[in-house]
This record gives C-alpha cells, structure tokens and sequence, in this order.
C-alpha cells in the first residue's frame, strides 16, 4: 500500500487559541481569523476563480465557523474544519454560477482511472523566465483550465498540506479517488503550463 | 503490471513519488520503501520519465509561488472583523457565557488589593462606555439621511478624476476591479466631490460592478445617512444606461427628491 498517511498528527497550534474561544474569548476567535483568512481566501479563489465570490466565502467561513463553534470536536485540526466550511461555500457558490457542474464532474472522474499517456515536452525553468506577476497569471490561466473537481483535490493536497485522509474527508471522497484526481490534478497542471509556452506534444 | 509498460507504471506512481519527497511524507512501511527505490531507480535510467518528474516537481513549485502572493484585500479583512465583532455582540449566549467567565467574577473574593484592582475598573468601563453613547448621539445628530446619484468612483481614482475636471462617467469598470482601487475604498462622484463609503456600502459596491457588465457610465443611486464625508450605505442601485448618459450629458435634474434630512433622529 502506498502513500500512507502520518500515524502521529502533530498537535493543532490552533487548538489552544479555540478553548479560549469557547470559554468566551472573543478576541481569540478574531485571531484565529486573522492567523487564517489569507490561507481561506486562496483556497476560495482557488475553487471559485472570482475575487468578489472568494471575498463573500471567506467572510461567510468565519461567520459560520463562529456560529456553528459547538459543532468542532478538536478530532480535525481547527484549518481543516475550517477549510471543509470554506470549501462547501465555494460549491454552493459554483452551483449558483454554472448549475451542477461539480457533481458531474465527480461522476465523470470515476470512469478512467488511468492517468493521460501523452507528455508534453518541458524545456526550461519558468521560474527564471518569469517575473512574479508574469508568473501568477499564468498558474491562474493554467489553474482555471482545470475542472473545479481536481482544482480543489490539487488546492487541498499542495498548497493547504491537508493529507490524504483529510482531503478526503473534506471533499467526502474515498482516498482512492483522491488519489487517482491528485494525480490527474497534477499531470494536467503540468501540461496546461506546458502548453502555455506553445511546446509540442512528445 | 502486466499490461503496463514501466514508463507507464512510473507515470502511474508519479504523485506517490512526490508526496514521499515531501517533508513529513517519506514511506511508511517497506513495501513503500521498496516502490520507492524502484521508482527512482527507473527515474534514473529513463530521461523520459526523469523530465516527467522534474517537470511535475517545478510546476507544483510555480503553483506554490504563485499561491503565495495572494493576499485579502485589507478592506476585505476589515470588513471580515467588523462582521466577527457584530456577530459575536449578537449573540446573546455568548455574551453570557462572556460574562460568566469574566476575571472580575472568577476572582472575587481573593485578596482585599486584588478586590481594590478590580474595583477601579467598573468605573472606567462605565466612564468609557457613556463617552462612546455621547459620542455615538453627537454623531447620530450630525447625521443626515440622503439619497444621492454620482458615479460610482474608487478612492484612488476620485482625486485624479477631480483634478483632471472630468466626469466620471468614462471611468471603466476593469479600473475599478484593479487591486489598488478595490484596496482605496468606493464612493460616489459628484458635482467634483467624492463622497465615501463605509464597510458595507463598500461590498455592495463590489458586487455591484462584478455583476454589472457595462464597460463604464456607471451611474448609481444610494441611500443611507452621511456623515461628514462618508456615508453610511442602506442601498445601492445602478442606473439604466440612458440615465447615466443624460446625466453625463448634463441633462440630469441632479440628485432626486431627498429623504427626510433631518439634524438629529
């Protein structure tokens, strides 16, 4: 079996900060908001791909992270519990944009499980050839190509460190398929740049 | 793997191979270990598949740069802690469960200093609390309800627009999405003045001009109470296009009717 997951999860460094939460510190909540509204923004605008649908999220994740204290357990870190609420708000978001189009494509990710064969060809480091601007549109062009599905399996997995376990558990998959997403999730990626630089097909 | 070619059961592995270099993420367990070997070992010997992994490996690194420059809009932040603070004094439990906690009452009866420390403090609180609701009528009296009509101006355009002598008609919709005017704040353009908004007229604001697909002219109506140069926003509408042009035009009878203005409510 590959790619096990941690079996000791290192101590949530926003557990302490929550108790006060619930003893009825305010400012602690405001805290932990501030420690996370940039990561929730990104992940928002990561899925969403609009600034005003992100912005409207992040603010909603806080407020029913509030609202709905009682209901966190400790049992998931304080980010992942909060990233499972910014994540379900930017569906709700994309449903109301383009209809159901996240449920179709998780049924759609099921029918292959091979990942592409074709390569495209990577010829230099585009990390020297870009300046950070010039950098950041192309991810977000490249990024915006892929379906939302995998947008959010990549998003969760390498940028927000969720593991496996608790990607699926976010995005209510079998670790399976998010593996199998992953994978397409970073295979495409990788072309879409690629093909950002007009290279061939190998 | 029988119907795999080793390129392709590389390409099959590839993600697990990356999430293994990861810090924290090295194989568990020797079946792990020993996939791993193989992996890099064909790595090693296939360029193919050695420049598919590489590749991969740098295009996550750009993905990770590029995530790392995305920052909340300060505005936005603000506006986030302005709606934690109003949600929190809204709830009625909290504030109990607030006041149950409180150092004052876990403490009391503890030394006579400890109860001298503490004493002072209602006092303040009290001082402080009927300054804020003295200040909050003096502001309240100044306040005026009005419905005013402008263009629809950032802050970091107005006072170039004000200096240039134009209408703000011709201001674009794409100049008004750019971070820095989103970062300076919305407002409304009028007669060479521009007036702001506050938090909430600022996010109605946003949405009006996302959901708006007009290129520029933006014409908009709002009602709210201003205080000195800010108003407090209770609606925001855009105007038909044949509205924004005649008031562009100077045809525009100005402002519509006021609400009742009054000096203190």
């Amino acid at each position: 079996m590959s790619g096990m997951e941690q079996p000791v999860r290192p101590p949530d460094p926003d557990l302490e900060l929550f108790r006060r939460v619930q003893a009825g510190d305010g400012d602690a909540f405001q805290e932990l908001a501030r420690r996370h509204e940039h990561a929730i923004y990104r992940t928002a605008l990561a899925i969403t791909r609009n600034e005003a649908d992100a912005e409207d999220v992040t603010q909603e994740t806080f407020l029913r992270a509030f609202a709905h204290r009682d209901q966190f357990r400790g049992e998931a870190r304080f980010s992942t519990w909060l990233t499972q609420i910014a994540i379900n708000a930017a569906r709700m978001r994309l449903r109301k944009r383009h209809g159901d189009m996240w449920e179709s494509l998780d049924q759609a990710a099921e029918e292959d499980d091979r990942a592409p064969r074709e390569i495209a060809e990577w010829r230099e480091d585009p990390e020297i050839q870009y300046g950070k601007e010039e950098l950041r549109a192309r991810v977000e062009q490249a990024m915006g190509g892929l379906p939302p599905s995998y947008r959010a399996v990549l998003v969760l997995r390498d940028l927000r460190d969720c593991s496996t376990q608790e990607t699926a558990e976010i995005l209510g998959l079998s670790l399976a398929n998010v593996k199998t997403r992953l994978l397409r999730a970073r295979l495409m990626l990788r072309e879409r740049l690629a093909k950002r630089e007009g290279i061939s097909i190998a | 793997m029988s119907e795999l070619t080793y390129c392709d059961w590389f390409q099959s592995r590839l993600s697990d191979l990356l999430d293994w270099e990861a810090p924290g993420g090295e194989p568990a367990g020797a079946e792990d270990i020993g996939e791993a070997a193989r992996l890099r070992a064909h790595a090693a010997g296939c360029p193919r598949c050695r420049g598919l992994l590489e590749s991969t490996r740098q295009s996550l690194q750009m993905l990770r740069l590029s995530d790392s420059e995305i920052t909340l809009p300060g505005f936005v932040s603000q506006r986030l802690h302005e709606e934690l603070s109003r949600a929190m004094a809204a709830d009625r439990g909290w504030s109990r469960q607030k006041a149950m906690d409180s150092p004052a009452r876990s403490e009391s009866g503890k030394t006579g200093r400890r109860w001298i420390y503490w004493g002072w403090r209602p006092a303040l609180a009290s001082m402080a609390i009927m300054a804020v609701l003295a200040g909050g009528i003096w502001l309240r009296m100044r306040s005026q309800a009005v419905i005013l009509q402008g263009w629809l101006v950032d802050g970091h355009c107005a006072p170039r627009l004000i200096a240039m002598g134009v209408s703000g008609g011709a201001h674009q919709r794409d100049c008004l999405l750019r971070p820095a005017c989103r970062k300076a704040g919305y407002g409304i353009l009028r007669h060479g003045h521009w007036v702001r908004f506050d938090a909430r007229g600022n996010s109605k604001a946003v949405r009006v001009i996302t959901r708006s697909r007009r290129r520029d002219h933006l014409l908009v109506r709002v009602r709210g109470d201003r205080r000195g140069n800010t108003i407090q926003v209770a609606s925001l509408s855009l105007l038909p296009v044949a509205e924004a042009v005649s008031y562009d035009a100077g045809n525009s009878s100005g402002d519509p009717a006021p609400a009742q203005t009054h000096s203190a409510r």
